[in-house]
């Protein structure tokens, strides 16, 4: 186990192991030798410890869809190779974001610099393009039969030496990413490191000849001199020939095959030895820089669909709340170019109730809320063109879902149970985002206890967004103004009462309905019309022929 | 503990890990080194290890056991050839030429100077090898030796150095020619007079050819396989016939046309014989006369005819000596 302070671990600001340093050895070990296939970085990411967090992600990671959120906008793009993410462990790293500001802070900085400066991503992408090539190889994805072991292995050292060398490239990096650079180094101070590329010179140039070719009039090979043939007798891996043999005849003696591949076979399990203990950290550093890179690439995928992000600002909580082009993130992985809007409130701890007809996007603006605070608290960049946010304690989300089969309560009574649970969890100072609170159930037993919740939640403190369609309820809370800290916005419609996807102060004054069930066809003339036509069809179909 | 994967310009760090790499007991490392095959690798190469020490411990001692047999071999071989001399080595060479030139237009009948010295038995007396053939039998190395391989003690050489009388009648001549083969009489001959087959096959045994079979035997029981011909050859009577004084020979020449044949070769032809001092290359003796199977009784001609006539040749020739002598 190396140095705590040595491991490039580019989450953390204080360096540590979050991957099972021990079984991931063994596994490398194992693919390394060709024991097994498959899985090494995977499992040993999926394993991987996440950072210290308050977050519960239970209670918002399914809400928020966030595995999909992963897997659909986290892809690796590198020039025309996109690379498809380890969703387990980003869904994983995204769902715990840090609770030290300091660690968030030091993603931050990785964030920026990859993104300010095109040098350090390129280097960054080659990194990672190269550990990819060493994990493919060392899991033997590609499934062909590997012939000669001793060349495979050959290639992944010669793999893990492309990988040193790359790391060393960031030397001039001012962000955490100037760990990869320090790991480098050290890994070639060792005795190890350069015993492994003695062997791969070895396996290169064991000896030079130099010809001299003497070309005739006609064009034709007319002599051909041999000037020299030098053996790299320097290296510490070339033997003479009567020991090379001999060598082979003590490894038969030994119980091993006759032949000069048993030798290399030896000679790279002794060599593999030294620099063993630096390959688990390749894989935390693959995982990590799959973060940085998958959020870079949902960045460019933002950008060419014409949206910006950006490095939010962190405020206090008394601070005014701006995100300024906010989209979801969502609507873009599934290939839906979102309409942006702007959110501005004066304060973070207060309960914005959120007020619109259906379709309007009240539901599409929780999950971009709730998502924009991961990713800013993640390190990350959000889904806004600008933003000032304030640091939440956890993140509780309760949007509507469809009926589950096992669902043993009713709607209004699973609701109350996850409300129950809400309450259980939540620490003063974490965002609640709420659907459509008490909406399954009469409207006025469900504004009692809508009321009831949100004057319990004014008691933590927290930074909570609710949807209702209970408008009347609302306008009177927002005309009564006893409940502290409670704001009030709503979807702002068109001139043909159409929904604008934006949102302004206020209490909306209709849900429309109307407009809805017209827009679906649900309207009493278009269901008249579908009645008569089903009348007049088993009508004919009665009729004698 | 120590391993060649890591040398001393390594980092020790890097060092450690390297040991503790291909100890195979990283933390964390799929690659668990499999103690238990190491273990069982190590006692397989441990056994092949005492295998190949087994195998390389017993094939030296096997190349000893060869070279030791080899070696007690080859010392036999030199030390049975060491006892003689060169032209003793090449008396089948010698043989050879003086039958070559026996057997060639006849020179006439010759008493050396020294059968005219000395009497026919002080010269018989001596080690002597007897050789009987065919004229044109010896005109080749393969031809002597052939006709050497078929050439055995007969009535010529039983009457010739233990003499009959003149006169004696065919069943005495018969008697001569047959001799009983275990008395004493019988050993002192065989000990005086000599089978040169006996030096053929000893000579093979101890001539180069033969210690560079032995030298290039590749395995025990093949050089167990040489062992056994050389243990099973006549060695010493073949050196004594190698060192033989004396040739004594009998060449028959054809026999006439249109007279009959006994069983045991006998006919009407001439025969040349003779005495040759192998250590001075001097002939002794030359003598070419007419074989009549004709004068052989009727009952024993066509049995024994060629046993009496050879006996009543070995006579003859005692006779003609004799009468020489007498003449001087």
């Amino acid at each position: 186990m190396q140095d705590p302070e040595t491991i490039p671990d580019l989450l953390s600001s204080r360096p540590s192991w979050r991957i099972d340093f021990e079984s991931t050895d063994l596994s490398v070990v194992l693919a390394f030798a060709g024991g097994a296939s498959g899985g090494v970085f995977a499992d040993a990411l999926a394993r991987a410890k996440p950072v210290a967090s308050n977050w519960q992600p239970a209670g918002f990671a399914e809400d928020l869809f966030l595995s999909r959120f992963v897997a659909t906008c986290f892809a690796v793009r590198i020039g025309r190779n996109e690379h498809p993410p380890v969703s387990q462990y980003l869904a994983r790293v995204l769902a715990f974001p840090p609770t030290a500001v300091e660690d968030v802070l030091y993603r931050r900085e990785i964030s920026h610099e990859l993104l300010a400066t095109p040098m350090i991503r390129h280097q960054a992408e080659q990194l990672y393009a190269s550990i990819n090539r060493l994990r493919a190889l060392l899991e033997n994805s590609s499934g062909a039969a590997q012939l000669d072991a001793s060349r495979r292995q050959l290639d992944l050292l010669d793999l893990f030496r492309e990988t040193i060398e790359l790391m060393t490239g960031f030397g001039l990096a001012r962000s955490g990413l100037s760990r990869l650079a320090a790991f480098a180094q050290l890994t070639k101070g060792t005795e190890g490191y350069r015993s492994m590329l003695d062997l791969l010179r070895f396996d290169e140039e064991l000896a030079n000849v130099s010809f001299r070719v003497g070309i005739g009039a006609d064009g034709r090979v007319k002599k051909l001199e041999l000037l020299s043939v030098e053996e790299n007798s320097s290296n510490p891996f070339v033997n003479s020939p009567w020991r090379r043999w001999m060598s082979k005849l003590e490894l038969f003696a030994r119980g091993f095959r006759f032949g000069d591949g048993e030798v290399m076979a030896r000679l790279l399990d002794a060599v593999f030895e030294g620099v063993r203990s630096f390959w688990p950290a390749l894989v935390q550093v693959c995982g990590d820089l799959e973060f940085y890179l998958g959020a870079l690439g949902f960045h460019d995928r933002a950008k060419a669909a014409g949206l910006v992000m950006c490095l939010p600002e962190f405020v206090p909580v008394a601070a005014p709340r701006v995100l300024k082009g906010l989209f979801n993130p969502l609507l873009l992985g599934h290939g839906i170019t979102p309409v942006p809007c702007d959110l501005e409130l004066d304060r973070h701890d207060t309960t914005l109730l959120v007020t619109g007809p259906n379709s309007g996007g009240k539901t599409r603006l929780l999950q971009s809320l709730g998502l924009t605070q991961l990713l800013a608290q993640s390190g990350l960049f959000i889904p806004a063109k600008e933003g000032r946010l304030a640091l939440a304690s956890g993140l509780v989300v309760s949007l509507i879902q469809e009926t589950q089969p096992d669902q043993t309560e009713g709607r209004l009574g699973t609701e109350l149970v996850r409300i129950r649970k809400l309450f259980e969890s939540l620490r003063p100072g974490a965002m609640v985002i709420l659907d459509e609170l008490c909406s399954g159930t009469n409207p006025s037993e469900g504004e009692e206890i809508f009321e009831l919740v949100v004057r319990m939640l004014t008691q933590l403190h927290p930074q909570a967004f609710i949807t209702t369609h209970f408008l009347g309820f609302a306008a009177r809370l927002e005309h009564e103004q006893q409940i502290v800290d409670l704001r009030f916005c709503q979807v702002v419609l068109g001139p043909d009462q159409e929904a604008t996807y934006q949102f302004a102060p206020g209490v909306a004054k209709t849900s429309l309905a109307a407009h809805a069930a017209a827009r679906l066809g649900v309207t009493s003339a278009q269901l008249s019309a579908l009645i008569e036509q089903n009348v007049r069809r088993a009508q004919v179909s009665t009729e004698p022929t | 503990m120590p391993t060649l994967l890591a040398p001393g310009k390594m980092n020790p760090q890097l060092r450690a890990r390297v040991q503790r790499a291909v100890r195979g007991n990283q933390v964390g490392s799929s690659r668990v080194r499999p103690r238990g095959l190491a273990v069982l690798r190590l006692v397989a190469i441990g056994a092949a290890l005492a295998a190949v020490a087994w195998a390389v411990v017993s094939d030296r001692r096997a190349t000893a056991e060869l070279e030791a047999e080899r070696e007690q071999l080859l010392q036999r071989v030199y030390a049975h050839s060491g006892t003689l001399k060169e032209s003793q080595l090449r008396i089948l060479v010698a043989v050879q030429r003086h039958l070559f030139r026996a057997s060639g237009k006849y020179a006439g009948d010759f008493v050396g100077a020294e059968l005219k010295a000395l009497n026919l038995d002080s010269i018989l007396a001596r080690p002597s090898v007897y050789v009987r053939g065919a004229l044109g039998a010896f005109d080749t190395p393969e031809g002597t030796k052939l006709a050497v391989s078929r050439s055995a003690n007969d009535g010529f050489l039983f009457c010739l150095t233990d003499p009959v009388s003149p006169t004696a009648s065919e069943n005495e001549l018969l008697q001569a020619t047959y001799p009983p083969k275990h008395t004493d009489g019988a050993a002192q001959f065989a000990a005086s007079h000599l089978r040169l087959q006996d030096a053929v096959v000893t000579l093979e045994l101890l001539s180069e050819s033969w210690v560079f079979r032995v030298k290039r035997a590749r395995d025990v029981a093949q050089l167990h396989e040489l062992r056994q011909l050389f243990e099973g050859a006549p060695i010493e009577a073949g050196i004594r016939a190698a060192q033989a004084e004396v040739l004594i020979y009998a060449l028959d020449e054809p026999k006439e046309p249109e007279t009959e044949t006994s069983f045991d070769g006998g006919s009407n032809h001439a025969m040349r014989v003779g005495l040759v001092n192998l250590k001075t290359g001097q002939e002794v003796l030359r003598l070419r006369k007419r074989v009549d199977l004709d004068s052989v009784s009727e009952l024993n001609r066509l049995r024994f005819g060629g046993g009496i006539t050879s006996c009543k040749m070995g006579t003859e020739v005692r006779t003609y000596i004799a009468t020489m002598a007498g003449a001087r």
